[in-house]
């Protein structure tokens, strides 16, 4: 991600798997689709680079969670599109309950903070 | 407009996967990198090609990240001790097969010195089994280089013989193995060492995982 971003980079690579695999359940998407949605989708406060995007996408694939193949972009550019395969879908379920979970108790704490 | 794909196929050159599958690591980041780069120059952006590169501040750390993502350290790990295990395991069978046919002296001296050794029975078989993940480790360090397959699978295992003929040589110049027994020894080593790698680099490309798809030759 992104080293101009607003958030720290721990919780951004905690949550990155997240950001990923949430834009692929859209839509399968080619690596500079994946990162511009997930820009536009945070408002820019979640962004990846070349540098942190494919290590990840090549880690998910490896683990089974998401598969690229090479297909025609509208553009007429061969591109290699990654779709969420089922491993992947029940792999997103727990991992946005552990997160909104997480952000909730934050937004407590927040609120605690705030009175 | 820079030629993506020539830069960073020369930026991550070092990128120690397969031809096939780095060719496709190459294309993708390439068409990422163009297709930023062409926003960038819609946008009216100063300095395109500086902005677009800099999503890379580190082209070696990249590769190795990738690398690092593509293989899993602990399945390349395991790969090469299995397939380690195959090639030792070939080697000496093969090995003990061509002196019990063709170098009897050799072969009963051996047993007699292992009968008066003091070193557990299985000493010998676990020698074997290291230097069998030695040749595998060599033979996926050279593999980047020379491509995958036969003949660097033999060229991993002609090394090691090398290796033990010269320590055998060594100790026949001191005579504590006749010389006879050393030129078999050597002689039944050589092919012994060559199919025991070829094995296991078979067994080992078995077990990779291949490329998504085949891009020709960039």
């Amino acid at each position: 991600m992104g080293a101009d971003s607003k958030v720290s980079s721990p919780i951004k690579r905690g949550s990155a798997q997240l950001a990923v695999l949430t834009v692929l359940a859209e839509a399968p998407r080619h690596g500079y689709d994946i990162a511009k949605r997930i820009r536009q989708q945070t408002g820019g406060v979640v962004s990846f680079d070349v540098a942190s995007l494919y290590p990840l996408l090549y880690t998910m694939e490896r683990r089974g969670w998401v598969k690229g193949t090479w297909e025609q972009a509208p553009s007429g550019r061969e591109r290699r599109y990654y779709r969420l395969t089922p491993e992947g879908r029940r792999r997103l379920q727990p991992l946005r309950r552990e997160w909104r979970t997480f952000f909730r108790a934050l937004n407590r704490l927040a609120r605690l903070a705030d009175a | 407009m820079p030629d993506w794909e020539e830069l960073v196929g020369r930026r991550l050159g070092r990128m120690k996967l397969e031809p096939e599958e780095r060719r496709e690591v190459v294309a993708e980041v390439a068409a990422h990198l163009e297709e930023c780069y062409q926003e960038l120059c819609a946008a009216g952006s100063p300095d395109p090609e500086g902005y677009t590169l800099a999503q890379v501040p580190d082209w070696k750390a990249l590769g190795r990240k990738i690398q690092r993502s593509k293989e899993g350290l602990m399945n390349q790990t395991i790969r090469i001790v299995l397939c380690g295990l195959v090639t030792g395991a070939v080697a000496v069978l093969l090995a003990l097969s061509v002196l019990s046919l063709v170098g009897l002296e050799l072969y009963l001296t051996l047993e007699a010195a292992r009968l008066s050794s003091t070193l557990p029975r299985w000493s010998g078989a676990a020698f074997h089994n290291l230097a069998g993940m030695c040749v595998l480790w060599l033979y996926t360090a050279i593999r980047p280089r020379y491509g995958p397959g036969t003949k660097t699978a033999a060229l991993a295992g002609f090394t090691l013989w090398v290796i033990a003929a010269l320590t055998l040589a060594h100790w026949s110049s001191m005579g504590v193995i006749p010389r006879n027994s050393f030129l078999v020894a050597a002689a039944a080593g050589l092919p012994a060492w060559v199919v025991g790698a070829v094995a296991g680099a078979w067994f080992f490309e078995a077990t990779e995982r291949k490329p998504s798809r085949e891009l020709k030759a960039a």
